[in-house]
């Protein structure tokens, strides 16, 4: 396994977060993230909170490891935290995470946060809420996973709750549903934005097949109406049949070599 | 029962989601607006915008924001949980994969055969989204075409690809546009 994880810079600072929501769209939709250890910027660990990253967590347990009460309450506000200030792309999040929980609290190594990433990466749903679950159930089993996801998830649904309610009572004012006609053409933009960013990464190292089931894919569905999720099972179809089609291709292979 | 409705769709959409926030976007459309018309086209729209700007995933910002709409806090809380169950279940399976046999290269290659899927299904979205507000609504014809959408969508696109923009704030001019234009033209 070789998941390498790229740090463009101190990642998380707002001025660069226009461009890592951008880079961080399109790395989010590619599996293979490259790390160059040199170009790592990463303060020293704070040696006050947790061990060197160096020891895996298993290891650490026999050594000094705060009682689980705290890890718990760690765990939960750390995401807390953390959720309540990644904004637009999934990808930053996974930059904090690194920081806080690699880092600062020593609660992972930098290997096993890069399995992590690959795991939540792979995963259906946010990669924020992935690598809660994966953090958490690492650090501290299914009670981790517990306070991590219930910490990930209340800053959404507080604030969103918040702003639905203020929604549903002032959309209809003329000067609030003008300014959201504006955000509608601009979030169109956005959009198509993203798709032109996510195509350079995900056509890469296309493939003939690859532009066929984009183009497939996109006929069917605008054209013809075709339900996404369907679309969607019909190329997972042809995924798995790639795979085991390239599996056959390498065992092939190696009989060959093998004579 | 909608919030037995809410369940399976936000369990459908956290299934389907792969590969990041955006690619929850077409399904949300597809369920919610299309299949279960809880939400009107410029409704989503709203909800996209808004769930761009404030922190979280596009799905789970979602799930609260359809399920306040429909049934409350209740809706809100049912539509998350459900979103967030298939991560459960797939993250199981794949680290216990992962931790046996080290290697997700068949996962892998399934994945990139999905991703030209998922990234046509945000295009098609994306265009109906701009349709809709170039048109302000479903009847495309010439004379429904609406100046100041285009212009704003155009001026939008642009910056975000000459100045690479946080499109937060994309979105926020976007908005005084909207506030402006119809003074000014």
């Amino acid at each position: 396994m070789s998941e390498r994880f790229r740090l463009k810079s101190e990642e998380a600072s707002t001025k660069n977060l226009g461009r890592d929501l951008r880079s961080d769209a399109s790395e989010v939709l590619t599996s293979t993230v490259d790390v160059d250890p040199a170009s790592d910027a990463e303060p020293e660990p704070l040696k006050i909170e947790g061990m060197g990253a160096e020891l895996s967590s298993a290891e650490r347990s026999s050594t000094e490891r705060p009682g689980k009460m705290r890890l718990l309450l760690s765990l939960f506000f750390d995401m807390l935290y953390i959720s309540s200030f990644t904004f637009g792309g999934g990808f930053v999040i996974i930059t904090f995470m690194k920081n806080r929980f690699v880092h600062k609290r020593g609660f992972l190594s930098e290997t096993e946060m890069l399995d992590l990433i690959a795991i939540a990466q792979a995963s259906p749903g946010s990669i924020a809420v992935n690598a809660a679950i994966l953090v958490g159930s690492q650090v501290a089993g299914i009670a981790g996973v517990a306070a991590a996801v219930i910490g990930t998830m209340i800053p959404p649904i507080a604030i969103l709750s918040i702003i639905s309610l203020f929604y549903q009572a002032f959309a209809s004012n003329l000067y609030v549903a003008r300014f959201l006609k504006g955000m509608q053409a601009g979030v169109a933009a956005v959009i198509l934005d993203v798709v032109f960013c996510l195509a350079k990464s995900v056509f890469s190292f296309a493939k003939i097949l690859d532009y066929l089931l984009a183009v497939g894919a996109f006929i069917l569905v605008f054209f013809f109406k075709l339900n996404v999720i369907f679309v969607v099972l019909s190329g997972l179809v042809i995924g798995i049949l790639r795979a085991i089609y390239i599996h056959r291709q390498r065992i092939l292979k190696s009989g060959r070599s093998q004579r | 029962m909608i919030l037995l409705e809410l369940f399976i769709a936000f369990f459908q959409i956290g299934l389907f989601s792969v590969g990041g926030g955006y690619a929850a976007m077409p399904f949300i459309q597809n369920l919610a607006v299309e299949r279960y018309q809880w939400l009107q086209p410029d409704t989503f729209a709203d909800l996209i915008s808004i769930a761009e700007m404030t922190p979280g995933p596009i799905a789970l910002n979602s799930a609260t924001f359809i399920g306040i709409h429909l049934t409350g806090f209740l809706g809100a809380l049912v539509a998350t949980i459900a979103c967030i169950i298939p991560s459960l279940i797939v993250v199981g399976i794949l680290s216990y994969v992962y931790k046996k046999y080290r290697e997700l290269s068949s996962v892998k290659i399934v994945l990139s055969s999905l991703r030209p899927v998922i990234l046509a299904l945000i295009l098609s979205a994306g265009l109906s989204l701009l349709l809709y507000a170039l048109f302000q609504g479903l009847d495309y014809r010439l004379e429904r075409f609406h100046l100041q959408s285009a212009l704003i969508a155009l001026f939008a696109f642009a910056l975000l690809r000459i100045k690479k923009p946080n499109p937060i704030w994309v979105l926020l001019i976007s908005g005084v546009l909207g506030l402006v234009l119809p003074i000014l033209l």
